[in-house]
């Protein structure tokens, strides 16, 4: 599903953000991407969102090479990936309804098509009854659910999620990261970088460590509970 | 798009009131500019087409020789009339308007015959075919002078040029300035929503979804510039018209200004639209790549 060969990708400085990555995501897994600040996470994210190319080597999302993409190529990638971050990306002026229904809306599907995917969408993430308020009136916490249902309303094959918890108090967290877990037991491939080492120690799931551009660790790591027993 | 529209207005109005109001002061100028130069133009031809020159014949000349002349200048296709004027006349005529200063000339006829001639209607506005016909009929037999206002021609040529040049000139430097103007203030709209322009490229809006509520935008702002420039353009050339009637009432120049022709003014609304359009669709262009997103943070 998701596949890094000999990447590298180097900023005006020179900043090394990535150096000679070599990764392998296979469909319907559920991976955490940890590493310091700086190690090169989020620039791995926006190559995997077709929002950055690498220098040299290959970048495959979804059986597409990200640096053959045409600027007209992108924005159909873009649809077959959900993508939630840190600060949320809602638009303040418009309602959590709205903000759901904006990738059927630009697919241009019908009215009646998007009310029932986003009253699917909203529904999980627990949100159905609050679709009239805008974001500045609901917390952080349903920001971030909204902005789980808008990846998901266009139901992807990638969910990729740069540090969705970042901003949340640790039971806002620990629900977000539930939230894709059931997204994930329903097929879709979900990738999260976070810094949270509490929510990933909790579960028994593959972690890849990243340092300095390059990979430091990659494998299963069994929960604290698991490690308990 | 009514909806995008909407947004912005309500969410910038400040913003959108000074670059329509900037607009609207650009193409009021030009509107008026427009008008002056149309006005010009047409009073200065109704002036033009009086252009005429008179033939000065030498006291020596014989009728069968003034004859021959006549013949001559009527073969001249620039010409539209040749009229013979002959001394008894030319003095009668004098007489008749100018009595009491001419009462001691009586005896003696000192004014020469002569021919008026008028130009077509198209070389009344050249001076140098009216010069070429002077001098080439101030070399015929029996010419003593010919008289058509020389410098008159020759200023009223210059000052058309002028006049266009300089319009021109002012036009197109405020066209650019409105350009200028619109890009800017959707520079500002466009840099206070990129993250609205993020968020879609990240759903997958194609550019035409992008940016099209921002071409609609210009195009509004360039239509309602035209149309404010156009009202208040006619309500300055009103107020002008009615000093003018009172003021050069003698001239009777009032009844000769007109304000622009409805071609005209749809130029100007159609300009004012394109002009929106273009500043509008260089500015979301150079934000709005597919890539916005990527430079703005990278680790």
């Amino acid at each position: 599903m998701i596949q890094f060969s000999h990447v590298y990708k180097t900023y005006p400085g020179p900043i090394h953000a990535l150096k000679n990555l070599d990764l392998e995501i296979k469909k319907g897994e559920f991976v955490f991407l940890t590493g310091p600040s700086g190690a090169g996470k989020t620039t791995l994210f926006r190559m995997i969102s077709g929002f950055d190319r690498p220098n040299s080597g290959k970048v495959i999302v979804c059986g597409q090479d990200i640096s053959e993409l045409s600027a007209k190529d992108l924005p159909q990638f873009r649809r077959k990936i959900g993508v939630v971050f840190q600060d949320f990306r809602l638009l303040m002026d418009r309602t959590l309804y709205e903000n759901v229904a904006l990738p059927l809306m630009i697919r241009k599907e019908k009215n009646s098509y998007i009310e029932k995917k986003v009253a699917e969408a909203l529904g999980s993430v627990g949100l159905w009854f609050k679709k009239d308020h805008y974001p500045a009136q609901v917390s952080g916490g349903e920001q971030q659910r909204a902005a789980v249902a808008r990846a998901l309303v266009h139901q992807p094959g990638v969910l990729i999620a740069d540090e969705p918890t970042g901003n949340l108090d640790p039971n806002l967290s620990e629900e977000i990261i539930q939230l894709f877990e059931r997204v994930n037991a329903q097929g879709t491939t979900v990738f999260i970088a976070t810094h949270d080492i509490d929510l990933v120690k909790k579960r028994t799931k593959r972690i890849i460590e990243l340092k300095s551009g390059s990979i430091s660790k990659d494998g299963y790591e069994k929960s604290d509970v698991e490690r308990s027993l | 798009m009514w909806k995008d529209l909407c947004r912005t207005w309500k969410k910038h109005t400040g913003t959108q009131l000074a670059t329509l109001s900037v607009l609207v002061a650009a193409f009021t100028i030009i509107t008026l500019l427009l008008t002056l130069s149309l006005n010009t133009q047409r009073v200065l031809a109704s002036w033009g087409d009086s252009v005429g020159m008179t033939v000065y014949l030498e006291d020596s000349m014989s009728q069968e020789q003034v004859s021959k002349l006549k013949t001559q200048l009527q073969e001249m296709h620039e010409l539209e009339s040749v009229e013979f004027f002959s001394k008894e006349k030319t003095k009668k005529d004098l007489q008749s308007e100018l009595s009491q200063v001419l009462s001691g000339l009586e005896s003696e006829n000192l004014f020469p015959a002569s021919f008026l001639l008028k130009f077509k209607g198209n070389h009344s506005e050249e001076s140098s075919i009216i010069e070429q016909t002077g001098r080439n009929i101030a070399a015929f037999t029996g010419v003593e002078d010919v008289s058509y206002g020389q410098d008159w021609v020759r200023n009223y040529q210059s000052f058309i040029v002028n006049v266009y040049q300089l319009g021109a000139v002012f036009i197109i430097a405020l066209l650019l300035g409105g350009a200028f103007v619109i890009g800017n203030s959707l520079r500002i709209a466009i840099v206070q929503r990129r993250d609205e322009i993020e968020i879609l490229e990240l759903v997958g809006a194609t550019y035409q979804m992008i940016r099209r509520p921002y071409l609609f935008q210009g195009l509004f702002m360039g239509f309602w510039a035209g149309a404010f420039s156009l009202a208040i353009s006619y309500a300055v050339y009103q107020l002008g018209v009615q000093a003018m009637r009172e003021q050069l009432e003698f001239f009777a120049i009032s009844s000769q200004i007109k304000f622009l022709p409805l071609t005209w003014m749809l130029v100007v609304l159609i300009a004012a639209m394109f002009l929106g359009f273009i500043g509008s669709y260089l500015t979301v262009r150079s934000l709005n790549h597919g890539w916005a997103a990527s430079q703005r943070v990278q680790s």
